[in-house]
């Protein structure tokens, strides 16, 4: 993870905001702090993810101001001119979308990574023909979301009370929306096992409606030459030694995924 | 192969057209031209769309070539 997926996700989100390079260590750092909210430990955390909300907006204030004098034409100066008939973001818009995307570019991205390799770790022979045709990578990025997403819930709070199959929600409550049995739904998916060939019905794993990812490509390629190049210099992919991982609550991934493979020769990128 | 979608889902976000800009096309009035036969060689870009589209409004039929 601290080797491959945390640096090339962090550089992803670096490269696009027109940031400086060696900034992809704070943005993993704060990014991760971040997700904490995300988690059940949420209360315990607090001050961590604080310090990190403040740290990932003085980031994104110092870049949108650096941004509005540059005339680059690149995302973020285009997005900081943006105007739609005379009407532009606000200063509280743009501060929020920008901090948005900083970490929501990087985290999720650096967990779906580790969850794709542990998913080809389990199973070697997709590994295999994923070594074997790189073309299959982008049915590769979605499938492993399909089986093994990194977000595994979505929260809402409940603004009036309502009723649901007999249970009783009052106004207020916090609602988790376990979102990953979609994945293999039998009523969607006949055979739910893990095939990077098969064509498949649409799954969840960026979301739906007005709030779905709104990086979805730029994720869906950043992983997809990830498992190109990843696929064809690790042959006979297996674990080293233990993995650790994040809880299963919310965003999910591995923070420590040793992995062991048989170098190959030829170090080109096919 | 043919692409089918839900109008009534459908919410001209142009997740599409940005997947396969050469079957689908969303005005600045938010009208959606939709290619239903996939030309051969957009393939791909047909189940891009598919995929992209966040109300999954889109489905792909694959055709028997005769």
């Amino acid at each position: 993870m601290s080797q491959f997926a945390e640096p090339y996700a962090a550089r992803v989100i670096t490269t696009l905001m027109g940031m400086d390079q060696e900034q992809w260590q704070q943005v993993a750092r704060l990014s991760t702090e971040f997700g904490l909210a995300f988690s059940v430990q949420i209360a315990d955390e607090l001050p961590r993810i604080n310090a990190a909300l403040d740290g990932l907006l003085a980031m994104s204030t110092e870049l949108i101001e650096r941004k509005m004098q540059d005339v680059s034409g690149d995302f973020m100066s285009t997005l900081v001119a943006a105007q739609v008939d005379g009407d532009k973001l606000t200063e509280r818009e743009l501060l929020a979308l920008v901090s948005l995307l900083i970490f929501g570019g990087f985290d999720t991205t650096r967990n779906q990574l580790g969850l794709a390799m542990k998913t080809f770790v389990e199973h070697p022979d997709q590994w295999q023909l994923l070594r074997q045709d790189p073309e299959l990578a982008a049915k590769a990025v979605e499938e492993v979301m399909r089986v093994n997403p990194t977000i595994t819930w979505v929260t809402r709070e409940a603004v009036e009370d309502f009723e649901y199959k007999d249970l009783s929600v009052p106004a207020g409550t916090t609602i988790h929306l376990y979102s990953i049995p979609a994945g293999s739904d039998p009523r969607k998916y006949q055979d739910p096992s893990f095939d990077i060939t098969a064509s498949r019905a649409p799954h969840f794993g960026f979301g739906g409606g007005i709030h779905h990812c709104v990086g979805h490509f730029v994720a869906r390629i950043d992983m997809r030459e990830a498992l190109k190049t990843l696929s064809a210099r690790m042959p006979n992919l297996r674990l080293a030694a233990p993995a650790e991982y994040l809880p299963d609550s919310g965003n999910t991934g591995p923070i420590v995924l040793p992995l062991a493979f048989e170098p190959t020769r030829s170090h080109g990128v096919r | 192969m043919r692409i089918e979608w839900d109008e009534s889902t459908c919410r001209k976000h142009g997740q599409c057209e940005i997947a396969a800009p050469e079957l689908f096309q969303l005005d600045t009035a938010s009208n959606l031209r939709v290619q239903r036969q996939v030309p051969a060689g957009l393939e791909e870009d047909a189940w891009a769309a598919a995929d992209a589209c966040p109300e999954q409004a889109i489905t792909i039929i694959e055709t028997e070539e005769i």
